[in-house]
């Protein structure tokens, strides 16, 4: 089999996605639990890594880790019976042995997320537990990497995260692995929609009931009390808790406007080509002239 | 060129070897004939008839063939032979001899293969489980530090003695030590190099190591878990077994040996007479001492203190 590589920045709806997928799913009646989720970031993990592969990733340096990562995708393709759901937030970058990180053997199509950078960052700042200067400086940098930055107590394997935008750009501009790119503001906005065609796109058998149902189950008011009942296994520290608020445009309050001038000058581009760009410069024009 | 023969005890087995592998050798050469033969040679592409295929390792029943990108290709048989073909330095070769490819050999002489860290306390071994990352060497090194001896680093054996008891095998005594965990345990200074070029990871000292296996008597599961707050909780018997199926070490492989009835005997053997804990430990920073401390509080519930001359004497 093939997987469906769930892919996004962190902080753009992921786990939402997975959420409803995994309602949309789901036999028996009710929501599911948040930590019984499909999609888990198998590909991610050196438990998974050090299982599939053989190979101890704790012996092993970064540059020898990336160069068998694209073995362990076509491995876990093989093994992982349909629907297989992945979650991934690397970018879609190349080996340091020039192969494809996600092979094409191994893909059966890319789900892309892709939410407001400016909105990226403020939710990123709570997860990190960092200023927001901080987070958008990680946000701006070009080699960002994720995990295995202190291996001996990290279950992940070291992943490349690149820029906003470069990640961005890796998926959507590939050109080899067929993709599906939906906004975190159309999730939002006009969920049966946005969702619809995801499961569309993911080939999964059509019921506009039961998809009704998944994205009612996991609400966000839903998903926030489940984890303050049961817990998130899947969050990571330091954050206090994951759900935040699930919601579009707490930036306007949040950010400064040098904050939103820095990833406007990174990110201009892709910021512009999903419709991100005209806010953040009426915002910058308006606080320029209440400055003035 | 002939190579210098080694002589190395592991697991309860002599082993002799013409590449020199990461940890002390036996004192003596033995008189008898060695358990396990180390060669060097050209190892076969692929194997004829393999249960599991993938693209860095196949196994069979009596035969496990591995490739490690730039390091060597290794094949392992009749839980005997290993056959290496270098075809990097001597040093990365060994590393990995003894983590993947040894483990597919105690699995080919039927021996559990646990993803778990040792140590000697006065009730028997304790084993110390997680996945990679899960702070089990960590954990052994502070155990060490308060006087108890290792018995296993990364992997612990596990068999059923006579009496169907399962008994933790002595490993090696070689312990591997992240930079940030040597920092947080005041051992910067004595490290004996790192354990492979380009890797934050040391050789660390071994201090006290029991050499002769050691019925368990509990094993603790290490999970990082949000918050600074420690846990530890008994689980029931089906969790137990769960949590030792999980922390097998290399399960795919084994499967492909055709272990896998056999393996789950012993683990619902084990599930059935040890008591197993989830230890719920703070992700980031881990807290060691205060891990340890919270550790040997539980021992000490079940009698199963450090051995040390001073805890006999008083004892």
């Amino acid at each position: 089999m093939s997987i469906f590589w769930l892919a996004s920045y962190p902080k753009s709806g992921n786990t939402w996605l997975r959420a409803v997928l995994t309602n949309y799913l789901h036999e028996a009646g009710g929501p599911a639990s948040i930590n019984a989720l499909i999609g888990w970031c198998a590909a991610s993990v050196r438990f998974t890594f050090d299982e599939f592969l053989g190979l101890p990733s704790s012996d092993m340096t970064r540059e020898e880790i990336m160069r068998h990562r694209p073995l362990l995708h076509e491995a876990l393709a093989e093994a992982m019976p349909p629907p297989a759901f992945v979650k991934v937030h690397e970018a879609c970058v190349h080996t340091p042995s020039g192969a494809a990180l996600f092979p094409k053997a191994a893909t059966a199509g890319v789900i892309y997320l892709v939410r407001n950078p400016l909105d990226v960052a403020v939710s990123y700042a709570h997860q990190r537990q960092q200023t927001i200067d901080d987070t958008v400086t990680f946000m701006n940098h070009s080699t960002a990497t994720l995990g295995g930055v202190r291996p001996s107590l990290s279950t992940f394997l070291p992943i490349p995260l690149l820029t906003w935008s470069g990640h961005a750009s890796s998926w959507l501009d590939q050109g080899e692995l067929p993709v599906h790119v939906t906004r975190y503001e159309d999730l939002l906005a006009n969920p049966r929609a946005a969702f619809g065609a995801i499961v569309r796109f993911a080939g999964l058998d059509w019921d506009a009931a039961r998809l009704g149902e998944a994205i009612g189950h996991a609400a966000f008011p839903r998903l926030r009390a489940q984890e303050e009942e049961i817990g998130f296994e899947e969050k990571q520290p330091p954050a206090p808790s994951f759900f935040r608020a699930g919601v579009a445009g707490s930036w306007r309050t949040a950010l400064r406007p040098r904050q939103v001038r820095a990833l406007v000058d990174a990110h201009g581009p892709v910021m512009e080509r999903f419709g991100y760009l005209r806010d953040a410069e009426s915002f910058l024009a308006g606080e320029g002239a209440a400055g003035a | 060129m002939s190579r210098a023969l080694h002589h190395y005890m592991a697991y309860g087995l002599r082993m002799r070897s013409p590449i020199a592998l990461p940890f002390a050798p036996s004192p003596s050469a033995p008189d008898q004939e060695p358990d396990v033969v180390i060669r060097v040679g050209a190892a076969p592409a692929a194997l004829p008839a393999p249960v599991i295929k993938t693209k860095v390792w196949e196994s069979a029943p009596s035969a496990f063939l591995i490739n490690v990108d730039g390091v060597a290709r290794y094949l392992v048989t009749e839980g005997r032979d290993i056959l290496v073909e270098p075809c990097g330095s001597d040093h990365d070769v060994g590393v990995f001899l003894i983590g993947s490819v040894f483990a597919a050999l105690l699995q080919q002489r039927g021996v559990v293969t646990l993803h778990a860290s040792a140590i000697e306390t006065r009730a028997g071994a304790v084993l110390f489980l997680g996945s990679s990352g899960a702070g089990k060497s960590s954990l052994l090194a502070a155990m060490q530090q308060r006087g108890h001896a290792m018995l296993a680093d990364d992997v612990t054996g596990v068999l059923l003695d006579s009496g169907g008891r399962p008994t933790a095998l002595s490993a090696f005594p070689a312990m591997r030590l992240w930079a940030d965990a040597l920092d947080e345990l005041g051992w910067q200074h004595r490290t004996r190099g790192r354990v492979r070029k380009g890797l934050e990871k040391y050789l660390a000292p071994v201090e006290r190591f029991r050499a002769t296996p050691l019925a368990v008597c509990a094993a603790y599961m290490l999970t990082p878990s949000p918050g600074s707050g420690i846990e530890i909780e008994a689980c029931a018997r089906s969790t137990a077994f769960e949590h030792l199926l999980k922390c097998t070490y290399r399960k795919r492989c084994m499967h492909g040996l055709g272990q896998r009835p056999a393996h789950f005997r012993a683990v619902a053997a084990m599930a059935g007479q040890v008591p197993v804990f989830r230890v719920k430990r703070p992700a980031h920073p881990m807290r060691i001492n205060a891990l340890a401390d919270e550790i040997e509080r539980s021992l000490c519930q079940r009698g199963a203190e450090t051995v040390s001359p001073a805890a006999v004497a008083s004892g």
